[in-house]
Formats: C-alpha cells, sequence, structure tokens
C-alpha cells in the first residue's frame, strides 16, 4: 500500500492536513457511519464487518455493550437490552403505548419516558448517545483520529423534539454536530455525485414500518427539497403480515400457539425476499402437535395479496408531486433506498408510474450513511465543489389563539430557516399578560394538534381591548429546531423561549393527525364557526359589561334589563349541548339582539366622549 | 468559507425584497432569473457556510437566510408581489374587510364552489383537474391584465383585480384540499 502512495513533488496525498468529519446513520434497527476517504465515501466497520451495527445497547454491571454484542443478550437478559430507542426519542411518558408489549421497565420522570436497567435509570438520549459513542469509537479506530464533526441524519418527519433529542444525544457523545440531516435528502446527496448533478429527484425510502417520500431538485449546486411525504404506519412489515395471513387461510390454520406465529411470521418474511430472487418459493415447516405446514407461493400470488398495500405505498408519491406542484414526467430519477424497496412489485410499481429504471446501485441499507458522510466532508470545508442544501419543514406549525383555534404560522413544507412573524391583540380591557401556545399538526382545533411548548409574556401595559399589538415570531433554522419569541410592538416588550425536547409527536400520531385533518376538516370549519361566534360574542359582552360600570347613567332601566337578559342568555347558550350549527347561529342571533339592544347606550356614550374631549379646549387647538 | 460581513447582513435584513433581489420594483419578473438570483443569495448566506461562528452571529444569519426565503416566496407569487409593489406605492389593501366585488363574479364564485363540492363528493378526478384548469386560465388572464395596469400605472383599478385574484387563491386551496380527500 505504501508503494501506492507516490505522489508527484509538492503533491502529497494528504497536500496538508484536513479535517475530518464523519456522517452518522442512527437507526431504529440499525446504525452505520461512514467518511470520505481520498474523496470516496467509505462505510467504516469492525475487522471484517460489513458496518452494520444494531441499534442496540446492553447495560450490565456498570458495563455498556453497544451492536452485536449488546444483540446476543436479547434473549438471555432481555430487561437490560434495549431495541429500537429511536422510537422513544423526543417522546412524552404519556406517549407510551401501554398495550404494546415491552420488556424494559419504563420509568414516568417528569413526563419524560426512562428506562430502569442494571445500570441505573436511562433515558432515551442517553441510550441513543452510547450507539454514538461506539461509532466514533469505530471511526476514531478506522481513522487514527477523533472527528471534527459529524452530520446525522434523522426522518424527513421528525419533529422538532425528536431532532432535539438526536442533537442533544450527539452532544453528550462529545460529538460536533455540524447538521441533523434528513435521511432521504442524503439519500439524494450520494446518488446526485454519481449522476448528472443536474434535474429532479424523487426519493422513495420504505423501511419495516414507515415510508417517506422526498422531492429534490438538484441545481446549479444546490439541493433544493420541494416536498416530502410519507405514512408512518406502512413498511415491509406490514407485507410480512400480509403474507402471513394469506399462509393461515391457504393451509387452513387455527389454533396457533405463540411459537407457531413467530414461526410462521418469520417464514413469511423469509418468503418476501426470496421471491425478490425466485419466481416461486416452496417451504415446509412444522407446527405445534406436529402439524406439517407444506406450501408453494409465487410471484404473482404475492403480488395479487399485497396488491392493496402496493396501492397505498403509491399514495404519498402522489400527494408529495402534487405539494411540489409538479407532473411525473418532470421526476428525472428516482431513488430507492431501504430494504423494503427490494420487494419486486413496488418496484414495477414505481417504474411503471415513472416509466423509468430506478435507482438502486447503492446499497439501500447503506446509502444514507454514505450521503451524510458527504454532507460532513463538504460542511467541515473540504470540498472545492461544495453545495447548498435547501430542507423544507415535514409539519404545520401554528399557535392557540382564543377560542382553541389554531392560527398557521408556517404551512409544511415551507424552505428553512424560516421565520413567520404574526401580530395578536388583547382580549379584554388592562389585559397585562398572554400566553402563548405553540402547536403542531395540520387540524384547525388546538385540541386535535400536538402541543409544543407554552409559555407567557407578561407586562403587557394596560390598554383597552384590541389596541396591543403583541408579534410572535417562529423561527425554524436549518437543523429543522424551532425557537419562538415574542414581543408587545408599542413597548419593546419581549419574551422568548426555545422549544423543550420534552414534548413531541409520535410518528404515529403526525400520520393519524394528517389523515384525521383530511377527514375532519369539513367539521373542523363548523367547530371554528362556533368558535369565532363565541369569541365575537364575548367580546361583545365584555365590552358591553365595562361600558355599563363607566356610563350607568346614560342607561334606561328597561335597556338594562333587556341587556342583562340578553347576556345571561348568551351565557347560558356557550354552555349548552346541542348541534354545533344550531348553537351557532343561536349565538350570531342573540349577538345581534345585544347590538341592537345596545345601540342607543352607544350613541349617548359617544356624544359624551365627543364633549369631553371637546370641553377646555379653544377653538384655535382644534 | 465566506467572510461575515456584519453590517451589510444586518443591512440586508431590513430591506425590501425588490433591493434584497437587486430587481426594479415591477410586476414583470422573469421567474428565471428570480430563481438563479435567490439560490445566489442562498449559496452565500445560508447558515451552512457558517458552521463554525459564535451564536449571535449565527442567528443573524440565520434570520437573513430565512428573509430570503420569504422574499422568493413573496416575490414568486403574483399575489403577493402585487400587494408588496401596491404597499411600495403605499397602497394598503384590507383584504379580510373589504370584499365588494360585482354579484357576476360573486356568481362565477359560487358556481365554482358548487363544481368542487360535487367533484369531491363524487370523487371525480377529472372534473376537478378540469376546474383547476380553467381556474389557472382565469388567473392567468387576470394576471395579464394586472401587468398591463401596473405598466400603466393604473394602481386603484389595480386593486379590484387583486381583490378578485384574492378568491382565484381561495379557490385554488379548497382545490388542493379536495383532491386529498379523493
Amino acid at each position: 500500500m505504501a508503494l501506492l502512495q507516490i505522489s508527484e513533488p509538492g503533491m502529497s496525498p494528504e497536500p496538508h492536513k484536513k479535517n475530518v468529519a464523519i456522517g452518522i446513520d442512527l437507526g431504529t434497527t440499525n446504525s452505520l457511519v461512514a467518511t470520505v476517504k481520498s474523496g470516496t465515501a467509505t462505510i467504516l466497520g469492525n475487522q471484517g464487518h460489513d458496518g452494520l451495527v444494531p441499534s442496540v445497547v446492553y447495560y450490565k454491571d456498570g458495563n455498556i455493550l453497544v451492536g452485536e454484542e449488546a444483540l446476543k443478550n436479547r434473549v438471555i437478559d432481555p430487561a437490560n437490552t434495549i431495541l429500537s430507542i429511536k422510537r422513544f426519542m423526543g417522546h412524552n411518558f404519556s406517549d407510551l403505548d401501554k398495550s404494546l408489549a415491552s420488556p424494559y421497565k419504563f420509568v414516568n420522570k417528569d413526563g419524560i419516558i426512562e428506562i430502569e436497567t442494571s445500570n441505573g435509570v436511562k433515558n432515551p438520549i442517553q441510550i441513543s448517545s452510547d450507539i454514538l459513542q461506539y461509532l466514533k469509537q469505530i471511526a476514531i479506530e478506522n481513522m487514527g483520529e477523533s472527528p471534527a464533526g459529524a452530520v446525522i441524519t434523522v426522518p424527513a418527519y421528525f419533529n422538532e423534539s425528536q431532532r432535539q433529542a438526536t442533537k442533544h444525544a450527539a452532544q453528550l457523545a462529545g460529538l460536533n454536530v455540524l447538521r441533523l440531516l434528513n435521511e432521504p435528502t442524503a439519500a439524494a446527496i450520494a446518488y446526485g455525485l454519481d449522476t448528472k448533478n443536474q434535474g429532479t429527484f424523487l426519493v422513495y425510502d420504505l423501511g419495516g414500518g414507515t415510508l417517506d417520500v422526498s422531492i429534490l431538485k438538484l441545481h446549479s449546486g444546490v439541493f433544493e427539497v420541494l416536498a416530502v411525504n410519507g405514512d408512518t404506519h406502512l413498511g415491509g412489515d406490514d407485507f410480512d403480515h400480509l403474507l402471513y395471513c394469506y399462509i393461515l387461510e391457504k393451509s387452513n390454520l387455527s389454533h396457533l400457539t405463540d411459537e407457531d406465529i413467530a414461526h410462521l411470521l418469520n417464514t413469511a418474511k423469509q418468503v418476501k425476499e426470496d421471491l425478490t430472487l425466485k419466481e416461486k418459493v416452496s417451504f415446509s415447516i412444522v407446527l405445534s402437535a406436529q402439524r406439517l405446514v407444506n406450501l408453494l407461493i409465487t410471484r404473482e400470488e404475492f403480488g395479487r395479496v399485497t396488491r392493496g398495500l402496493v396501492n397505498k405505498a403509491i399514495l404519498p408519491v402522489k400527494k408529495a408531486l402534487r405539494d411540489a406542484k409538479l407532473d411525473i414526467t418532470e421526476i428525472n430519477e428516482v431513488v430507492l433506498v431501504g430494504g423494503s424497496t427490494r420487494m419486486l412489485n413496488i418496484r414495477l410499481e414505481l417504474s411503471n408510474m415513472f416509466k423509468r429504471e430506478l435507482l438502486t446501485n447503492i446499497d439501500p441499507d447503506k446509502v444514507v450513511a454514505i450521503g451524510a458522510a458527504i454532507q460532513a466532508d463538504v460542511l467541515i470545508g473540504n470540498r472545492k465543489d461544495d453545495w447548498l442544501l435547501l430542507d423544507v419543514t415535514p409539519l404545520s406549525l401554528g399557535l392557540e389563539t382564543v377560542g382553541s383555534i389554531v392560527e398557521k404560522i408556517i404551512p409544511r413544507n415551507s424552505t428553512i430557516p424560516v421565520t413567520r412573524a404574526q401580530t395578536f391583540t388583547t382580549y379584554k380591557d388592562g389585559q397585562t399578560a398572554m400566553s402563548i401556545h405553540v402547536v403542531q399538526g395540520e387540524r384547525e382545533l388546538v385540541s386535535d394538534c400536538r402541543s409544543l411548548a407554552k409559555f407567557s409574556l407578561r407586562g403587557i401595559p394596560p390598554m383597552v381591548a384590541g389596541n396591543a399589538r403583541i408579534q410572535v415570531v417562529f423561527q425554524i433554522d436549518a437543523d429543522g429546531l424551532l425557537s419562538v419569541s415574542a414581543i408587545e410592538e408599542s413597548t419593546g416588550i419581549a419574551s422568548s423561549i426555545e422549544v423543550q425536547p420534552s414534548f413531541g409527536l409520535t410518528p404515529d400520531e403526525i400520520s393519524s393527525m394528517l389523515s384525521s385533518s383530511i377527514d375532519f376538516a369539513q367539521s373542523d370549519i363548523l367547530a371554528r364557526q362556533l368558535s369565532e361566534a363565541v369569541i365575537d360574542a364575548t367580546a361583545l359582552i365584555n365590552s358591553v359589561e365595562s361600558a355599563i360600570v363607566d356610563d350607568r347613567d346614560l342607561i334606561t332601566d328597561n335597556e338594562l334589563i333587556e341587556i342583562k337578559y340578553l347576556v345571561d342568555s348568551l351565557n347560558i347558550k356557550f354552555v349548552q349541548n346541542e348541534a354545533v350549527e344550531i348553537k351557532t347561529s343561536a349565538i350570531k342571533d342573540l349577538s345581534d339582539k345585544l347590538n341592537k339592544a345596545t345601540q342607543g347606550f352607544a350613541n349617548k356614550r359617544m356624544d359624551r366622549a365627543i364633549k369631553h374631549g371637546l370641553s377646555g379646549r379653544s377653538i384655535d387647538t382644534l | 468559507m465566506i467572510e461575515l460581513d456584519l453590517p451589510k447582513i444586518k443591512s440586508l435584513l431590513s430591506t425590501n425584497y425588490f433591493v434584497l433581489f437587486k430587481l426594479d420594483a415591477i410586476f414583470d419578473i422573469d421567474q428565471n432569473i428570480l430563481y438563479n438570483k435567490y439560490l445566489n443569495l442562498q449559496k452565500q448566506f445560508h447558515p451552512d457556510n457558517f458552521i463554525n461562528t459564535t451564536k449571535e452571529l449565527k442567528l443573524l444569519v440565520i434570520s437573513l437566510s430565512a428573509h430570503i426565503n420569504s422574499g422568493y416566496t413573496t416575490l414568486k407569487n403574483p399575489l403577493s408581489r402585487a400587494l408588496l409593489l401596491l404597499e411600495l406605492n403605499g397602497i394598503k389593501l384590507n383584504l379580510s374587510r373589504d370584499t365588494a366585488l360585482p354579484s357576476s363574479f360573486l356568481l362565477e364564485q359560487m358556481e365554482l364552489h358548487e363544481a368542487i363540492d360535487d367533484a369531491k363528493s363524487t370523487k371525480n378526478v377529472f372534473l376537478l383537474e378540469n376546474i383547476q384548469l380553467q381556474l389557472k386560465e382565469k388567473e392567468f388572464l387576470l394576471i395579464n391584465k394586472i401587468n398591463k395596469l401596473f405598466n400603466q400605472g393604473d394602481l386603484l383599478e389595480i386593486k379590484e383585480l387583486i381583490k378578485k385574484l384574492t378568491f382565484y387563491d381561495r379557490l385554488n386551496d379548497t382545490i388542493l384540499l379536495a383532491f386529498e380527500h379523493i
């Protein structure tokens, strides 16, 4: 090897000591670390190993094992062998699905999930950090030095809390985080260099449990993400399960033990994988009570059985195209990522749809880490031909306003970094504080979105309702991390927060929020109309009541009785349980009546105010 | 790595979008030129260029990069571009209050809404795409008119057309929502 390193004079292979940066794919099942060595991205691995590190940590007697060694303890000591920790990153304790069987002892620490192990209580950030530390160690052993910086990949649909948690884990592992990078974007970078460096890419990432679709445009040295979409409830596991059901039906199986089910599920997975290479697969397995199952499954059968899933798996592609305002013919390359894209029916569907060959020449399990390594190399400043990455935010962000309505501030698929300001006003006379509630999701009502953070703006100078102007600014940085600040414009009083990682949305919630946003759009509109009617009516009552206090003498007793009657009726209406539409129109009707009943009173007040304003001034000053 | 020019960044943060993109403040702008200018600005000021700088400077650069993104979105869209131009000329529109339009136009709007509802309930993608195409054509004609009026300097007449454009804009959102239903 040393002989090959002959260089022209003054052109040593390492002209001057470069900074080495690494890319890390921190996956749910497996993780990888890669770096760029003499211009080529390489996966780093332990001796004789392909680099795929199971994302597993084993805690025992003060020792920490990671990867293959940790995985070996899964059966003998499941409570201390932590798998798939990525699923818990940035989640609240209340997010925990109690119905899910799990060998772990979960602990509720101030609302945050922690796991009790033989090495003490660990939170998901610490556990992920132990995996990252291990990957960093692999990098140091391979490169002979500590990396100067790292790019860590996250799923495109990860929310702020999950991104924050990932960044904290990396910092805890002693890594200098250059950037959090979306996984599909990393894949596009890995391919972008091999291809013609121009055009629009669609990245199709189908993993074990989730589907991620991203559309990117590569144009004169800029990678621009146009849209992301996905399905957090669809992956290779669903295909296994469907095939398993088909096997039960075809062999007429029932009364299965837990072992039988596990055995058959494994077989289904194996058959699915074998069918990517063979036209048909036959197998025979022995179940409990010596039951023998002999079966032949063809590719055509598998295709027929999973037809519905394939259709479902194509839907996010269409949605992403629509969000990106692109036609199918405008996609120049289709990149496949994730082990489940090895299924031939998925490949066939995509190649028929796009009428072109799919890009699969980089191993779908490794392409994300490779892209991350290349981006790390760019960010650390090692490349002359660097490019710029413009990513988007996957979910809409908003604020709670009166009546539990969400005011959307940043719509999904906005290019980041993004700043959006919105001005709000006080709702009561003399109001001095205002609480700001940041939510995430596509629905119109706060209760249907996910709460991200709450903070209050205090010391608003007392003013008449509607006179204070509070500007709230949302900012999402290039990592997809959010900060919110608020300022009262006339006084400059500011309040600011960084959104805390203890709150978060589960991917499941994102998916169900996205789909329910569509199903419920109609009822949202009705609910919104009701909410607005209540807000208007309440504001009216407030102003009438404060006017009565100020100018009681301007109102007749009869007027007062009618006004009180209408105010009481409204207050009763507010809490009455009835159909939304009926309630809305009743409130509007009563508000109109109250408006009319106070018209005379209002006119008299106006006269008095004008007289008061004029009194004591000479004509000259008018 | 680009040197940070602090005064420059601060001044760019407070400039209007036409100045930021070094474009004449006119309605008829070339989308390709706009896009290229956008990319060039981001290449200069995207926070990825300033990985190793102080937190304070980073925050400033994030704001500038966000300002550039927002400028691109505003200038790209004919409606927001027209509103910005009017504002620069001292004309502010209150689109949520001032919605008075000829009844023939409102009638047409209602018909389009009904057609979208029909397409939605019968899950007729073809029909929906057809309405979308119709709308695009109407928008195109309207934008051409607005362009002409901007050239003639007839800003008050533009106000009326912009109100119509706002209606089309909302109709577009309704169509996109309907597509998701189907």
